[in-house]
């Protein structure tokens, strides 16, 4: 269930959960995984922001987290931008008709997600970079990482920022 | 409208302009690179001390990483490599097998044709199972008209006759046999005897008169007056000299093959009525 409102306090703690999702991610980009298994942890607070956040807002942090991953690939500012909020109105579009509480759902949103970000973010790329547009559409380490990743993602997000007044 | 309603279109609104924003960004940060590269400084900026000092830590379990898949490659490139080197020493010891038998033909041909003697190649394809015992058989039998009695040579020095005949091989009595016995002359003509075989590639040079100087490492060759050898086929070398007493009637020595008896592989059996 989407929450109603959201609290300053809550909006900081989130703001604050990306950077730290910046500073996951790059840890495990640089120090841990091969390049082809990194996880995109950033597409799970998109999703969370998909299901759960109030509508004016979640739009905006989807928008300046699509921009920090642009800032994190360092090529393009704004395709990033573009593909999460693309994908935040499609996740939540659909969500309304889906049984967010299902690991199932939450895995398939999750391989859609990053599945769409990425093959659109290069489609931009190849438009606004002229690099050419190249896709493995083949099933990828770093997709499904984070597809299963995404339950637990969403489950310490939905925690941590729990409204005060909220239910779930 | 309702709240919801009216939610959702300002979030639309919201969304469709920020979409604008993204690509209008994207239009101008691709022909203004500092704009991407001072975000990427504060967005990662602050963590790359600390990305610095963790890199020490976690840098080893990135390099297990890189290794263990690196090893899978280099495990598979072994088999492989493995697999060819198993054939490639195959080919090679096939190729070593040609060089060899090359060889050996190249010197019988070479022997035909300096001695003008008729006659067949053949393979050893098995030895006799005792050191009594001292024969070959060889794969060419009455069908290539082999005869009982024919000198069989190998390289260019005998090495026994025919003593059996069959369909398609034939045996042949090594030189060094208790039972072979072939006359010899010296290689500069001094003197004349007979060898008999003693086994384990070893002959005994006999009947040479007293009086004779025997020299160590002095060649032999066939005489052709026994009537089954051709003359002038190298039989040996004098090894030792056994006998040295004056008052006897005869002087032996004893005699090693000129060639190795126990590692035949090709020889050429000469027709003696040629």
């Amino acid at each position: 269930m989407r929450y109603r409102s959201i609290s300053i306090r809550n909006s900081v703690k989130f703001i604050l959960s990306v950077l730290l999702a910046v500073y996951v991610q790059e840890i495990l980009a640089s120090l841990i995984f091969p390049v082809n298994m990194v996880p995109q942890l950033l597409l799970g607070w998109i999703v969370f922001l998909s299901f759960y956040w109030p509508r004016p807002q979640a739009v905006f942090l989807a928008f300046l987290i699509g921009l920090v991953v642009d800032f994190m690939v360092a090529k393009l500012a704004g395709p990033g931008a573009v593909m999460a909020v693309l994908i935040y109105l499609l996740l939540s579009t659909v969500s309304s008709r889906l049984y967010l509480e299902a690991l199932f759902v939450k895995i398939v949103c999750g391989y859609s997600s990053v599945f769409l970000f990425v093959g659109g973010y290069k489609l931009l790329l190849s438009i606004f970079q002229g690099e050419e547009f190249s896709f493995n559409w083949n099933l990828q380490y770093g997709f499904v990482l984070t597809a299963l990743l995404m339950p637990l993602i969403i489950s310490i997000l939905k925690k941590t920022l729990r409204p005060a007044n909220s239910l779930i | 409208m309702s709240l919801e309603a009216e939610s959702r279109r300002t979030t639309l609104i919201t969304a469709s302009v920020l979409i604008l924003l993204g690509l209008l960004l994207s239009a101008y940060s691709s022909h203004h690179p500092q704009l991407v590269k001072f975000g990427n400084f504060v967005v990662t900026g602050f963590e790359r001390p600390v990305l610095g000092v963790l890199s020490y830590s976690f840098g080893g379990v990135s390099d297990v990483y890189d290794n263990y898949f690196s090893l899978l490659d280099v495990k598979k490139e072994n088999t492989e490599l493995q697999k060819k080197i198993g054939i490639l020493a195959e080919q090679n010891s096939a190729l070593q097998a040609l060089k060899k038998e090359n060889e050996q033909l190249a010197i019988l041909l070479e022997f035909r044709k300096q001695r003008s003697l008729s006659g067949i190649a053949g393979n050893v394809i098995g030895y006799s199972g005792t050191a009594l015992s001292r024969s070959v058989i060889v794969d060419r039998g009455w069908d290539a008209d082999i005869e009982v009695g024919q000198a069989v040579v190998a390289g260019n020095a005998l090495i026994g006759q025919v003593i059996a005949v069959g369909s398609g091989n034939s045996t042949v009595l090594l030189i060094d046999d208790a039972a072979s016995g072939v006359d010899v002359f010296s290689e500069d003509g001094r003197f004349r005897g007979v060898v008999k075989g003693r086994g384990h590639g070893l002959m005994e040079l006999a009947y040479v008169p007293a009086g004779t100087t025997l020299t160590i490492g002095e060649q032999l060759f066939t005489s052709g007056l026994d009537g089954n050898f051709p003359k002038g086929l190298l039989l040996g070398y004098i090894k030792n000299i056994t006998t040295t007493d004056k008052q006897q009637m005869f002087v032996s020595a004893e005699v090693e093959a000129a060639l190795n008896l126990n590692n035949l592989e090709i020889v050429y059996l000469i027709n003696n009525k040629k």
